[in-house]
């Protein structure tokens, strides 16, 4: 795969050294007065707008970069480009002229959205990192977060793994609670948004993350886990421009799970089998032609020997593709503008049907009312369709994890008798593991979720400018949604086969759901720019704001359609379900959500480089009881332009130096809506509608299982902050180094119920938590001339998360429940005062059991003393180890092959208080570094990001060393079972039990991994690994064609590039990515965050992305 | 313009603004509006008992493991409760149980409260009469109750009386004062409810009747011996005890009950032979039988079970519904066996986790007792439309031994093929020879009530043989009550209440070992001459003979023909599967039944009569022999853990994780704690 990704970047490279060439422009036109415009590099700048100062004459260059104006030789003209410096050229009596604009800088002149208004990066108090949609834009990926990933200090983002609508935690600077959402609170040109995914790339213009309080406390209740501002595109003023971009991805999975290939498979499940009894071994036999019952197969297991394995994983996850393309047009004039964009993505799931698409159209129109009035008028409309098979992992993974389990030998390959498959053990147990019929792929593909939603976004604003300084402005924000989800389990799926003839005895079962929703935002603000003497300036916000938002549901389940029905015959007759199936209706209408705020900010300035910013808010929200509904979050920031004190101004080497301290608290209610009293709901589940005399009832439930709590109040976070912005040698290298301190109190949290109140959870305000860190921003030019231009940049972020204190009745001990009652310790995560959250336990793995460790006679292994014994719970049932007259004492549960855990306590024996700390999930720092390098109309970025320190919890690893009973006997194993201890083998063509210790050492001479005949599985050390990783997230590869090539197809701009994603991944981590962040929803009373788990995760793709940008 | 937004926003912030509900969010009022409404509330606890309470807890465990019961497997943790070996148990296996009782139970005191603050509830109990609010109050109150009194039998002492509140700190609370609790609370809504029969009450709800069987029966418990605690001092406070056996010093329990039992016993009397027949409502002892092919009025019990008919011997039995995911393990796990598939099978699946201990069916049953075969099957389905031997080789379906009969998806009035666990079949909770026997007990235990003990018995064995001949006479004292609990034995195998009652009389252990020593005792003899002879004369064999015949009807009934081997024993055959379009295909050959030779009487292989057999199509067949080749599975399998009569057995399961981690006390008797 590597090889060929070098190959690809050449042929790229190859294909584009073709096209070099420099042309020079030449030739002049009459008029009144006549120019060029071009920029530093002499390249002419198409629809430059020239105006003349103090009039309504203006014009825009033709594709030469000209133009010609009328005006008098003494006037001045004003010209402008986006991106560019405007400059005023006196004429002084000149009738041509040239004019060359510079490049922005950007840092300091930066505008960055700080809430409710604008501001110069030079005149910012609180922490704000910001990225824009030009840099987004290189990673071709379907998720704007996903671009963001390692280009922003401070914020560590996480996919949850390959799937094509990967779920993608935002952390902004650790995270504050630990039962509830810690993602950041993300505005779309400042409308709440749930999730980055339905935003196009294309059409973003910048991305700024808020992280501390000074900045966030203008969202008071909604601001604790930072907020993440989204600007999108805008209409600008000039001659109209239409702008296509598009890309075509092909994604390939990076790697597979290491399964067992079929000889190995088969020796290793024989000896399960044998290890599980006759009733196990027996069918086996006969299904493969082994041992006992060899029928036409004379070679016995050497008949496999070199047979090349039926991959189940690349059946069901291979290669896709996926496309972009995205249009804007935008246009206008100094009354008017107008933006139109219109996206389509087509992203092919590498699961057999899975797919995400997205269709999304967007109108922004400004107009100027009157001098001081203007109103705009923003729609958004996207449409997003997802068919995606599974939820989340669950005791078994997923089907696509489980598909590593399915036998490795085609049909046509097995030698043995087929109808074994028909009969005993195999029959009732192996069909999800031997059966074609049953097999991960041919349920997947007999499984159709589809979810289809509708958005539409309008956002009304005004704004005037009462008098001088003071302005006026309002946003009314009108949202619908809906959403259909539309779910067919097939027959296959449902097992509603003629097991005598494989035909559909009904046709499956459909889950039909309707759903809308509604929101409504009204925000006004007054702001107030006001010069209190030559220096001093302060400028004031007022604003209040409400949001409402609610929604409902109608939903419908048929059950067992007739054989005769498709899927979509099903979804358009419901009502034609059998008579031996059911109808399921259900309908809810949600509890609206309401906030009521106000709140305000003063901004003030001495001598420009003393400045101070106050923000207050108070929130009201319906989510509390009406005692605790309103929160107050002030926040206060000082900053000191160093830079501009007389004495440094002196130094040419320094170009800016900002020092800025920042303190604030800022609120989080993100729970459930009446939590707080316990009311009753319609049930919908048939389980639950009792039946009298066969007829079912209709019955009510309790509207949430969790027990109310009417003293829910506020979670509230406190930030301080200090900063330092510098940047030296002409901006050459510029960086920010910031601290912080965070401290997350009356944390809003699940917490765990003893049963015996009726209740297992319930929302309190408990507990403490905090995060400090440290995080350091450079970008800087490390090279740059006329042809090249060579610029770094990077970041690295220190994170250090603590639990400060837990209530003293929480015990902190919470479990994945991964492979259900076969977990030990039932709680596999922990929390702890002074430690921090996503912290793993178990026991400390110590190698296996050998024979060494026993005294053996009459067939009896017998511990040796001082070898501590096993705990009974923690390993279950040992299949294929006997005990009193049998293998071992009565009593004693080691035996050889069986893991070794470390005695902590030394107490002698293996149990419960040997169980401590294994793992920290938590990195040491993250961060990511990007280098640029343009050459002339060339232009290569690499994106880099990385994990340092994390461990990881994997149960993949885990979950193939335990020996679960039935269905499992049959599985396939990850390939590091090969060198498992044996107590079977084959002697003479058939599996017989290995006894003496001659034997045994005989066989496991290479062993390296324990017995796994064990239908407990205990969590040990050696399900923890280290998660570090480095990774070449993205490379691009450009080219842009030289305009003077493209002014007959009357285009201004093309720019093509290749780019691979996910590019290669240093890392020593064993499963098949170290970013893994499994949903920990595997377990409903799981409400902490299971950190660094990884279990039924999706291989990630590594994507090979041709794309072309165009502008007219 | 300013005007208007101060307007608007002025509205928008009027007081209530924050103060947000849904139509869908409805409060206690709302649903206890009318009476209907009330017990839409209140059937959850119904539908939660039957699916998550009663399933995640002890549905599999009670009725497999007893001197008489057993479970099929080899190895398996689903019964290491059951062989009683609870160490090896993990602290949360039964989580979901333990929780969903507790669950169940506060919803049931959520509504009771309710109920309790209404006028009109308040207005008749002033009036002293029973109406539907005093009848549902009653209903919640006693789901409450039965919740508790499942929790002290199945996990001993408990925490008793958190229920909807926040907790941070508790305690366990003495078994014994809780059952105080629960006949004081039942007592005190006995009178206002109503009988079986009596205002729409059916046996699917909980009614008067039962309540009264309740009190009997927790009083019974409070009674009974069971296993203590020694850990936990001050536990049981001033009760003091009389001990089986010895203290177990290393599990910190003993096997003991209270020394004022006998108070308990006449509470129990009183309240069961309301049930029987003071309160009784329609409820009684069916002891005729309509039906033309059979004369069995034990049997028909079972039968309106399978024809969704409430029977009138039922005090509860909680409602299901054929064809939906709400715990059909009646017909799955304790049913006759069948080797068909998941799916679309003559007839699917049936696991039968439940199985007849061998010497119980054949040497504890008098041959006239028509309960035997209605009660045990040596035969199960294919799946295939055709009948088929059970086999002794360890395992489920047809494999794992013999099986309950009582259950059977070939006697269902609607079968459904479409797949298993979905027969819809109610779960019986408690029927009136049960509450009989219990009186009988009680009675006896008393003392001179013993010809009313025995009265009792007799109502039940004349029903049982269809006659008078069988009755018991004269017996009193031990003999007496043992007599009684081999009646509750037979009449009630494979329904759950022979655990307990070994438990409950003190002679699990002894008992256990017992049945053991009867097992080695029949496999020595076995291995030794190839079949057994039991004291009754009926014989086990290594081998049996069998042949596929056809037979019309399929089914068969009543049969006290022992030479007809295709009817005898009686209750096997088949559902006539190619009448049924869905699986016809499914149906292979005409010869549907099983023609069994030897299943009681030796029939030497090497004999003449073998070769006869032979030659007529009847085929050797596996039968002790496979008991003899796995004889270790099955002395693992009944009651494993047990290894001396002295022994104190340790039947309980865990307290989960979730309790035990801020409980002041932690599990006892050897139970996991993490």
């Amino acid at each position: 795969m590597k090889k060929f990704t070098y190959l690809f970047l050449l042929l790229i490279l190859s294909s584009f050294a073709s096209t070099f060439a420099q042309q020079k422009t030449s030739g002049a036109q009459s008029g009144n007065i006549s120019g060029i415009v071009t920029d530093e590099k002499g390249e002419t700048i198409i629809r430059a707008t020239i105006k003349v100062k103090g009039s309504q004459t203006g014009t825009v260059t033709d594709v030469n970069g000209k133009f010609t104006i009328k005006a008098s030789p003494n006037a001045t003209l004003l010209v402008t480009y986006v991106g560019y410096i405007s400059q005023e050229i006196a004429l002084n009596g000149r009738t041509a002229i040239t004019v060359q604009l510079a490049e922005e800088t950007k840092t300091l002149d930066e505008v960055v959205v700080v809430g409710y208004q604008t501001m110069k990066r030079r005149d910012l108090t609180g922490s704000v990192a910001s990225v824009s949609g030009k840099t987004i834009a290189t990673a071709p990926v379907a998720n704007v977060a996903q671009a963001m990933q390692g280009k922003l200090s401070g914020v560590n983002i996480v996919t949850q793994d390959g799937r094509p609508d990967a779920a993608v935690s935002i952390r902004v600077r650790g995270g504050g609670s630990i039962s509830q959402s810690n993602d950041p609170l993300i505005l779309l040109d400042g409308v709440t948004v749930g999730s980055l995914s339905d935003i196009p790339s294309d059409q973003i213009e910048s991305i700024d993350v808020l992280k501390d309080a000074s900045s966030t406390a203008i969202y008071g209740a909604r601001g604790a886990n930072g907020v993440i501002l989204i600007t999108t595109k805008a209409a600008k003023e000039g001659k109209a421009s239409v702008s296509y971009n598009s890309y075509v991805k092909f994604n390939t999975p990076e790697k597979y799970l290491n399964d067992m290939k079929p000889y190995d498979y088969l020796k290793y499940v024989w000896a399960n089998a044998a290890a599980y009894g006759a009733a196990y071994q027996t069918p086996f036999e006969q299904l493969y032609g082994l041992g006992a019952y060899p029928g036409t197969n004379t070679g016995g297991l050497d008949s496999y020997r070199n047979m090349s394995a039926d991959d189940m994983q690349k059946k069901v996850y291979n290669n896709s593709v996926t496309q972009n393309h995205n249009i804007s047009i935008s246009g206008g004039n100094d009354k008017t503008k107008i933006m139109l964009s219109a996206n389509y993505m087509d992203d092919e799931g590498m699961k057999i049907q899975s797919f995400a698409k997205r269709t999304n159209v967007s109108l922004k129109v400004n107009q100027k009312l009157f001098d001081n009035v203007d109103v705009s008028l923003d729609t958004r409309y996207t449409d997003d369709l997802v068919k995606d098979n599974e939820g989340l992992a669950s005791s078994n993974g997923s089907l696509l994890s489980y598909s590593y389990r399915f036998r490795p030998i085609a049909t046509s390959n097995i030698l043995g008798d087929l109808n074994a498959l028909k009969t005993g053990n195999i029959s009732s147990f192996g069909q999800a593991v031997l059966w074609d019929s049953y097999s991960p792929y041919a349920r997947i593909n007999s499984y159709d979720p589809n979810s289809i939603s509708q958005s539409l976004l309008n956002t009304a604003s005004l704004n005037w400018k009462i008098i001088k300084g003071l302005t006026y402005h309002t946003d009314l924000t009108l949202s619908r949604g809906w959403g259909q989800t539309k779910t067919w389990a097939g027959y296959v799926y449902q097992n509603y086969v003629n097991p005598a003839t494989g035909a559909a005895t009904f046709a499956g079962d459909a889950t039909y759901r309707k759903s809308d929703s509604w929101g409504m935002r009204w925000s006004n603000t007054l702001t107030y720019e006001l010069a209190i003497s030559r220096i001093q300036k302060i400028k004031l916000l007022l604003g209040q704001e409400v949001t409402n938002s609610g929604g409902t549901y109608l939903q419908v389940a048929a059950t067992k359609f007739p054989s005769n029905f498709t899927e979509d015959n099903a979804f358009a007759m419901i009502n034609q379900y059998s008579s031996t199936g059911t109808l399921t209706v259900a309908s809810a209408t949600s509890v609206p959500n309401r906030i009521n705020s106000y709140f305000g900010r003063a901004d003030y300035s001495l001598l420009d480089r003393y400045m101070a910013t106050i923000t207050f808010r108070g929130d009201g929200s319906s989510i509390f009881s009406p005692l605790h509904r309103w929160g107050y979050f002030p926040a206060g920031a000082l900053a000191w332009r160093a830079s501009d004190e007389p004495l440094l101004k002196k130094l040419t080497w320094l170009d800016n130096l900002k020092v800025r301290v920042a303190y604030g608290s800022v609120g989080n209610n993100n729970i459930p809506a009446n939590s707080w009293s316990q009311m009753f709901a319609a049930g919908t589940n048939i389980t639950y509608m009792y039946p009298l005399n066969h007829t079912s009832t209709a019955y009510y439930d309790l509207a949430s299982s969790a027990m109310a709590n009417p003293d829910l109040k506020w979670e509230t976070t406190i930030t301080r902050n200090g900063g330092i912005d510098f940047s030296i040698l002409k901006s050459r290298l510029s960086g920010t180094v910031e601290v912080y301190w965070n401290t997350t109190k009356d944390l809003l949290m699940q917490t765990t119920l003893p049963g015996i109140t009726g209740f297992t959870s319930t929302y309190k305000n408990i507990g403490q938590t905090s995060n400090k860190g440290i995080e350091v921003s450079l970008s800087g030019t490390i090279f740059r001339n006329s042809d090249w231009n060579i610029t770094a940049n990077g970041n690295i972020n220190f994170n250090k998360n603590n639990v400060d204190k837990l209530a003293p009745n929480i015990s902190g001990l919470y479990g994945t429940n991964w492979a259900s009652a076969s977990t030990y310790p039932t709680y596999d995560y922990t929390l702890i005062e002074g430690q921090p959250v996503g912290l793993v336990r178990g026991f400390v793995y110590d190698g296996f059991y050998t024979t060494n460790d026993f005294t053996y006679a009459n067939g009896i292994y017998t511990l040796k003393t001082g070898v501590p014994d096993l705990l009974t719970s923690a390993i279950g049932v040992v299949h294929g180890i006997g005990s009193g007259t049998a293998d071992r004492p009565t009593g004693q549960v080691a035996y050889p092959g069986l893991p070794k855990f470390r005695d902590v306590n030394g107490d002698g024996k293996i149990d419960d208080k040997d169980v401590g700390i294994i793992g920290n999930m938590n990195p040491k720092h993250t961060g990511g570094f990007n280098l640029n390098i343009s050459y002339r109309n060339i232009d290569l970025g690499a994106y880099f990001n990385w994990s340092y320190g994390n461990q990881i919890y994997n149960l993949t690893k885990l979950g193939t060393t335990f020996g679960p009973k039935e269905g499992g006997v049959y599985e396939n194993k990850l390939a590091i079972m090969n060198n498992a201890y044996k107590i079977y083998d084959i002697v003479n063509g058939q599996m017989v039990r290995l006894t003496t210790p001659d034997q045994l050492n005989a066989a496991n001479a290479n062993a390296s991994m324990p017995l796994a005949t064990n239908e407990t599985c205990p969590t040990s050390s050696l399900a923890i690994e280290d998660g570090s990783y480095l990774r070449l997230n993205t490379v691009t590869l450009g080219y842009t064609v030289p305009k003077n090539l493209l002014k007959k197809l009357k285009i201004d701009n093309i720019r093509i590039y290749a780019s691979i994603y996910n590019v290669l991944t240093v890392t020593g981590y064993s499963g098949v990515d170290p970013e893994v962040n499994t949903n920990s929803a595997m377990s409903s009373s799981v409400t902490y965050p299971t950190t660094g788990l990884d279990w039924g995760t999706y291989p990630r793709a590594r994507s090979y992305t041709i794309g072309i940008n165009l502008n007219f | 313009m300013i005007v208007i937004t101060l307007c608007i926003m002025s509205s928008q912030c009027k007081k209530d603004f924050l103060t947000t509900s849904s139509p869908g969010n409805i409060d206690g009022d709302f649903v206890t509006s009318t009476t209907t409404e009330t017990f839409k509330a209140l059937s959850w606890c119904y539908s939660n008992y039957r699916a998550n309470c009663a399933m995640g807890t002890y549905s599999w465990n009670d009725p497999i493991s007893s001197d008489a019961e057993m479970y099929p497997e080899n190895n398996s943790s689903n019964n290491l409760n059951g062989r009683l070996k609870p160490e090896l148990l993990a602290v949360d296996v039964v989580s979901g149980g333990f929780n969903s009782f507790y669950s169940t139970l506060a919803r049931a005191s959520r509504i009771a409260a309710i109920i309790a603050a209404k006028p009109a509830y308040q207005a008749d109990v002033k009036a002293g009469k029973a109406t539907d609010w005093t009848q549902l109050y009653g209903e919640a109150i006693a789901m409450r109750a039965f919740c508790y009194f499942n929790l002290v039998k199945h996990f001993g002492d408990v925490p008793f009386g958190y229920e909807n509140t926040y907790v941070e700190s508790y305690k366990l609370t003495s078994r014994y004062d809780i059952y105080d609790n629960l006949i004081a609370s039942l007592k005190s809504v006995e009178p206002l409810m109503y009988k079986i029969g009596e205002g729409g009450i059916t046996a699917e709800r909980i009614s008067k009747t039962f309540v009264d069987a309740l009190i009997g029966e927790t009083a019974f418990y409070a009674g009974g011996y069971q296993t203590l605690r020694t850990d936990v001092t001050g536990l049981y406070g001033t009760v003091t005890f009389t001990l089986k056996g010895a203290v177990d010093s290393k599990y910190n329990c003993e096997y003991a009950r209270r020394t004022d039992y006998l108070t308990y016993y006449k509470v129990a009397e009183q309240y069961l032979q309301n049930a029987y027949n003071v309160n009784n409502g329609t409820a009684l002892l069916v002891t005729s039988d309509a039906r033309t092919n059979a004369n069995n009025p034990f049997q028909m019990f079972f039968q309106n079970m399978e024809n969704f008919v409430v029977s009138p011997e039922s005090l509860f039995e909680l409602g299901n519904i054929q064809s939906t995911s709400t715990s059909s393990e009646y017909n799955y796990a304790f049913s006759r066996p069948s080797n068909g598939g998941s799916a679309n099978s003559a007839p699917c699946k049936a696991f039968a986790a439940l199985r007849i201990i061998p010497t119980v069916y054949y040497g504890e049953y008098d041959n006239a007792d028509k309960r035997r075969d209605a009660s045990v099957a040596v035969t199960g389905s294919n799946g295939d439309g055709n009948e088929v031997m059970n086999n002794f080789v360890p395992g489920s379906k047809t494999s794992g031994g013999i099986s309950t009969n009582k259950w059977d998806d070939n006697r269902m009035k609607t079968i459904n093929v479409s797949a298993q666990r979905n027969s819809g079949v109610n779960w019986p909770v408690l029927r009136m020879a049960d509450v009989m026997l219990m009186l009988a007990w009680v009675k006896a235990e008393a003392g001179g009530e013993d010809q009313a003990a025995m009265d009792l018995v007799n109502l039940i064995r004349q029903r049982a043989f269809g006659n008078a001949n069988h009755n018991i006479s004269g017996l009193t004292g031990q003999p007496l009550k043992d007599a009684i609990l081999q009646e509750r034995k037979l009449e009630l195998l494979g329904e759950g209440t022979r655990r307990w009652d070994l438990i409950l009389s003190g002679t699990m252990s002894t008992r256990g070992i017992a049945v053991q020593n009867e097992m080695k005792t029949m496999v020595a003899d076995l291995t030794a001459q190839g079949y057994h002879q039991f004291a009754n004369g009926n014989v086990i064999s290594n081998y049996i003979y069998t042949k596929a015949v056809s037979n019309s009807p399929t089914l068969t009934f009543d049969c006290t023909d022992v030479t007809n081997p295709v009817l005898f024993p009686g209750w096997r055959g088949q559902y006539d599967y190619s009448t049924l379009a869905a699986v016809a295909s499914v149906v292979k050959g005409t010869t549907h039944n099983m023609a069994i030779q030897g299943l009681f009487t030796y029939i030497d292989p090497a004999s003449a009569a073998a070769t006869t057999l032979v030659s007529n199509g009847y085929k050797k067949t596996n039968w002790a022999i496979d008991i003899v080749n796995n004889a270790a599975v099955y002395y693992d399998n009944i009651f494993g853990g047990l290894t001396s009569a002295d022994q104190v057995p340790r039947y309980y399961w865990p307290l989960p994780a979730g309790t035990i981690a801020n409980l002041t006390e932690k599990n006892g008797y050897g139970l996991p704690n993490l």
